[in-house]
C-alpha cells in the first residue's frame, strides 16, 4: 500500500497572503525502504541506526512528506536537494540552498504522515492520531477543568473528542516547540465550535492561535496557527479523505459522531 | 524498589504496548522515539508504569526525561518522595495518636 498527495493551502490575512506547502503519505516499509534515494547523507546515517521496524516507517514516512511538503511550496521536484535535521529538542530543521526562513511540522501515526512546509512568518503546527477507544484513559490525563465540557459540546463522541483535544494541544506545543512536556494548563482549549466538516478551536493562553481538527476514517488531525488567518483547505481536506482511507483500512475505522 | 527494578518495570510495559520490542535490546540509553512509540503510546507507558508502583501524579511530569534511564531515575525519585510522605502521615499518626 502506497499512497501520496500534496498541494499547496493559501494562508489569507487581512493585507497579506501567505503560502503553505502540504503532504500527506501512506505505505508500508517494504514499499518505501525500496528507494532511499530521497534521503541525503545525514538523513540515510540515521535511517541506517534505526533499528525498529516502527521507527524505520515513521522516518521514512514522514521526512517523504515534509521534503514533498516543502518541495510543494517552493516548486521544485528536487527532493534530495533538501535535508531535514533535528533541533536541540527533536523539532524538525529545514535545510535547503533556498534564501527563505522555511519551516515544517510533521506528524505520523501508524501507516500515515501529513506535514505542512511553510515561511517562518507564519507559525503552524499539525498532529494526526488514530481514534481509538482504548488510548481516551490516558489522553483524559491530558484534560484540564473545564476542557471536558468543551469536548461534550462539540457532539463528538468520547475518543474523537479526545483525540481531537490531543491533537489541538499538540499541534500548538510543535509551534512553540516543547512538545507535551509543557504544562497542560498551559495549552488549554477554551472553545471548540464545529463548522460543517471541521472544528474550530480557541486556547485560553495562546489567544493569537486557532485549531482547525477534522476526523477522517478513523483519524482526527488538528492544525493549529494564527487566529487571523483563513486558510484555503479545500484541496488538503479532499486529498486527505482519500489517503486517510487508504491507512484506516489496515488499521479499522470508528464512527466519530 | 530500586531503580533497576523500576527499569525492569518500564522494559515491560513497553514490549507489552509494542510488542515487535519484544527482542530488541532496550537498555537505559534507549529513547522512545527510536524505538518507535508515538506520543500518546509514551504516556501510556508512563501511566501504566505510575500505576504499578501505585504513584498517583500526572504522567505528564516524566515527559522530559531524555532517555530511559532518565526516566527510570525521576520515577525511584518520585517513589523515593512519596514513601518519605507516606512514612511522615504515619509518624504524625503514631503522634496524634499518642503512640
Amino acid at each position: 500500500m502506497q499512497g501520496s498527495s500534496s498541494g499547496k493551502i493559501g494562508l489569507n490575512r487581512l493585507q497579506h497572503v501567505f503560502e503553505a506547502g502540504f503532504a500527506i503519505r501512506c505505505g508500508d516499509l517494504p514499499a518505501l525502504a525500496g528507494d532511499l534515494s530521497f534521503l541525503s547523507v545525514h538523513e540515510r546515517e540515521y535511517y541506517d541506526r534505526l533499528q525498529v521496524g516502527k521507527r524505520k516507517l515513521s522516518f521514512l514516512l514522514g521526512r517523504m512528506a515534509a521534503k514533498t511538503a516543502i518541495s510543494e511550496l517552493l516548486g521544485r521536484q528536487d527532493l534530495l536537494s533538501i535535508e531535514i535535521g533535528f533541533g536541540v529538542f527533536q523539532f524538525p530543521v529545514v535545510k535547503t540552498d533556498v534564501p527563505q526562513n522555511l519551516q515544517v511540522s510533521i506528524s505520523h501515526c501508524n501507516e500515515v504522515a501529513v506535514a505542512l512546509a511553510f515561511p517562518e512568518e507564519h507559525p503552524m503546527g499539525i498532529d494526526i492520531e488514530s481514534i481509538d477507544q482504548n488510548k481516551t484513559k490516558v489522553i483524559k490525563g491530558l484534560v484540564v477543568a473545564g476542557e471536558a465540557q468543551v469536548i461534550m459540546d462539540t457532539g463528538l463522541l468520547d475518543a474523537a473528542g479526545y483525540t481531537a483535544l490531543w491533537t489541538i494541544k499538540e499541534a500548538l506545543s510543535k509551534i512553540i516547540r516543547t512538545g507535551l512536556t509543557i504544562e497542560s494548563a498551559l495549552l488549554e482549549v477554551k472553545t471548540a465550535v464545529r463548522m460543517g466538516d471541521v472544528y474550530i478551536s480557541t486556547f485560553r493562553h495562546f489567544l493569537q492561535y486557532k485549531a482547525i481538527s477534522f476526523p477522517c476514517d478513523g483519524y482526527m488531525c488538528s492544525i493549529v496557527l494564527p487566529k487571523g488567518t483563513s486558510p484555503a483547505l479545500d484541496d488538503f481536506l479532499s486529498a486527505a479523505a482519500p489517503a486517510f482511507m487508504a491507512a484506516g483500512l489496515k488499521n479499522g475505522t470508528i464512527s466519530v459522531r | 524498589m530500586d531503580a533497576a527494578a523500576i527499569f525492569k518495570m518500564i522494559v515491560l510495559n513497553i514490549r507489552r504496548i509494542e510488542p515487535e520490542l519484544y527482542n530488541e535490546p532496550i537498555v537505559r540509553e534507549s529513547m522512545l522515539s527510536p524505538l518507535g512509540l508515538g506520543s500518546i503510546e509514551r504516556a501510556e507507558l508512563i501511566e501504566q508504569t505510575l500505576e504499578d508502583l501505585n504513584l498517583h501524579v500526572s504522567w505528564q511530569e516524566f515527559l522530559s526525561a531524555h532517555n530511559l534511564g532518565e526516566l527510570t531515575d525521576l520515577l525511584a525519585r518520585k517513589l523515593q518522595v512519596a514513601k518519605g510522605d507516606n512514612s511522615d502521615a504515619f509518624s504524625k499518626k503514631k503522634q496524634d495518636a499518642g503512640i
